[in-house]
């Protein structure tokens, strides 16, 4: 018992004198200060860079509808519209926590989560008329608010699509909601709360918008201002996921299947990490097809090649895809004779190195100078296998190597011949 | 034939003139068209209808009609550039659709009476109406795979300076967004031309001044022992002109070019 008694006497002292040193700072002045150690972490869960955003661009006259705010003319006719709704005047619309094709709105917030905002305002990219001021009115009113314009700010309005949520998602959020994405599609994680559109129940909320009111943005997400919980993001992957639950069960057998093809028609590695997948009706991919079910992927290489591909999950062959790796090529002016027979030998030859199978290839058609992305121009050739799939590859002029990568197509490309039928796109 | 070997001659004449050193340094300015022949190959027998419309910064002639046929050449922009445009009726009337791939002929010729020895003809013909004397054929691309759409041809011209072509520096090509004035645009004219006669013909243009002449130019040889050195597989150098600068003051100087690499063709130092 001494013996331990005195361990931690011994243990103590050094405490003590730490303790005694606490605040006690000697400036040394032959010492250089030590720099201030920063720990980079831009993860902001408020609206601040929303803010910062509409700082940006409020001197341009064309964002003007799309600022958080009433225009001088909309401000005036409110306030006579307030006198008009305390006088008894009401609108035919209830705009309160309105929930689809909205084009003004008008939302309730629980404070704690929306910086002390109580109210979110939806306000469309046209002009404001009479009716929808009043409907604003009306639903703060509800609420036992008095709608006062020159409070409308980016903590608590969006106006005219300028953004599509009450704050920026961050990336650690994004990156927590792919592998929740992964585990609800794959292993049927569930949320123990399921997602409700409104907002003050637990602080997250989406509306469905009137596009044309909006610029073409289709939603508008309620985010808290604070870091979302994995349930919370959870609950958001299961209620925004557009999939085909009843294929959830078949997306690894359908991954392995997509990457064994992507193996053999392009020659992808097996090490490639997946970024993205999900089930659509191919016609609505991409129209030169019809209703064939596909599973779609992309995958990243280390290389930073993208491989991508849509497999008929009916037949389990893949129906288009690609290999795509910019290079890094910057712009050059070089016209060269597109139709060089050269072009034809590279493709060919690109074409036999990514395959994994010795499909013979039937023949090699020049297509004509083609742009290349920011690398100025190029040939495009098409090489057209056995099995009558084809292989669409872009070669840079500058340096007559294959630019981007490989496109395959498992049948010749209608796509504008279908568009074309009748002489005039349709 | 007379026609080929005749032009086969003059392009090897011209070639044998540069490489024997006859260069220079050049300011650029944009090329002035010929505005009668702009106005004809636009509008045809309805040349002497056209009017100069007042809205706009540059010459751009109409019948007072929306839409087609009309002509401009327009400086307002590019480096040192004269932008053409020429659309004639049968824009509207015919389907042709040369931006399209799918409708381009791998065979090289278009299903209809035109040959592209003819196109090309034509299309070089329309050039010198226009006072185009230093032009290169780049490609000459048959349309009409598509069935619905016309048959045709496009053919497209490069700018040559002292018989050797014209790169514009990819520094001059920078985004739109975060360079103000940028190049836009390869010299080059593109024809397109099918059975009915000519359809469109667009590009840029560019008239040079020369400020230093008789630049001595180093040797081919030594050009890819340049391009050796810079650790670059060279197997050829083509002595060409790179076009630089900037917005207000671009220039044209001697250079050697290995793919998408340029030495000076002065002195041998890297340029790109």
């Amino acid at each position: 018992m001494k013996k331990w008694f005195l361990i931690l006497l011994a243990l103590a002292l050094p405490l003590t004198g730490a303790a005694a040193q606490e605040n006690t700072v000697v400036a040394l002045p032959t010492v250089a200060p030590l720099e201030a150690v920063e720990v980079a972490d831009d993860t902001d869960y408020s609206t601040a860079s929303l803010g910062a955003y509409y700082a940006s661009v409020a001197s341009d006259d064309v964002f003007d509808y799309q600022m958080p705010h009433l225009v001088a003319d909309e401000a005036e006719r409110a306030a006579v519209l307030l006198a008009d709704y305390q006088a008894g005047a009401r609108p035919q619309q209830n705009v309160l926590n309105k929930l689809d094709n909205v084009t003004v709105g008008v939302y309730t917030l629980n404070a704690e989560d929306y910086e002390g905002e109580t109210l979110y305002t939806l306000l469309p990219i046209d002009p404001l008329t009479d009716e929808q001021i009043l409907e604003v009115i009306d639903a703060f009113a509800q609420c036992g608010q008095t709608f006062d314009p020159d409070a409308l700010s980016y903590k608590n309005c969006m106006r005219g699509g300028g953004i599509e949520a009450s704050r920026f998602i961050q990336d650690e959020e994004n990156e927590r909601r792919n592998v929740l994405a992964g585990l609800y599609v794959r292993q049927g994680f569930q949320s123990e709360t399921a997602y409700t559109p409104l907002v003050p129940d637990d602080g997250l909320g989406m509306v469905t918008l009137d596009e044309e009111a909006y610029c073409g943005l289709d939603c508008f997400t309620f985010f808290p201002c604070r870091q979302m919980t994995d349930d919370e993001l959870l609950r958001y992957v299961i209620y925004t996921e557009t999939g085909d639950p009843t294929q959830y069960g078949n997306y690894a057998a359908y991954e392995k299947q997509l990457r064994l093809e992507l193996a053999r028609l392009l020659g992808a590695p097996l090490s490639t990490t997946r970024e993205y997948e999900t089930i659509c009706r191919m016609g609505d991919c991409d129209i030169s097809y019809d209703d064939e079910t596909a599973y779609y992927a992309q995958f990243l290489a280390l290389d930073g090649t993208q491989y991508s591909g849509y497999l008929d999950v009916d037949t389990g062959k893949v129906l288009t895809a690609s290999a795509w790796n910019d290079g890094g090529l910057v712009y050059s002016d070089l016209h060269l004779d597109p139709f060089d027979e050269k072009w034809l030998a590279i493709a060919a030859d690109a074409v036999i190195q990514a395959r994994g199978d010795s499909m013979a290839i039937k023949t090699v058609q020049g297509y004509g100078e083609i742009t290349l992305q920011d690398a100025g121009c190029g040939a495009l050739v098409d090489v057209i296998m056995e099995d009558g799939s084809h292989y669409n590859v872009e070669i840079a002029y500058q340096n007559e190597a294959v630019f981007g990568g490989l496109f395959y197509e498992s049948r010749e490309p209608d796509l504008l011949k279908r568009m074309y039928a009748d002489g005039i796109f349709e | 034939m007379k026609r080929w070997i005749c032009t086969l001659l003059a392009g090897a004449l011209i070639l044998t003139s540069a490489s024997a050193g006859a260069m220079g340094e050049y300011t650029l300015s944009p090329f002035e068209f010929d505005t009668q022949a702009m106005l004809e190959l636009a509008f045809g027998d309805q040349a002497a209808d056209a009017q100069l419309c007042d809205d706009r910064e540059y010459p751009f002639y109409d019948l007072n009609t929306d839409g087609v046929p009309f002509c401009g050449q327009n400086d307002t922009y590019g480096f040192g550039q004269m932008d053409l445009s020429i659309y004639t009726a049968l824009v509207a009337s015919e389907r042709h659709e040369p931006g399209i791939y799918e409708n381009i002929e791998p065979s090289g010729v278009a299903d209809c009476d035109l040959t592209p020895e003819q196109a090309q003809a034509d299309a070089e013909a329309w050039l010198l109406e226009l006072g185009i004397t230093d032009s290169y054929l780049q490609s000459v691309t048959a349309y009409g795979a598509i069935e619905s759409l016309s048959s045709g041809y496009m053919v497209a011209f490069g700018q040559a300076l002292d018989g050797v072509p014209v790169y514009w520096a990819a520094a001059t090509h920078n985004n739109a967004d975060t360079v103000p004035n940028y190049c836009s645009s390869s010299n080059r004219i593109e024809v397109v031309v099918g059975d009915s006669g000519l359809i469109r013909m667009s590009g840029f243009w560019c008239a040079f001044t020369p400020t230093t002449q008789n630049i001595a130019v180093i040797s081919q040889q030594e050009a890819i022992a340049a391009f050796t050195a810079l650790g670059e597989q060279a197997t050829d150098a083509e002595l060409c002109y790179l076009l630089t600068g900037t917005h207000d003051a671009a220039r044209a100087i001697p250079a050697y070019r290995w793919q998408n690499r340029f030495l000076s063709a002065e002195d041998g130092s890297v340029l790109q």
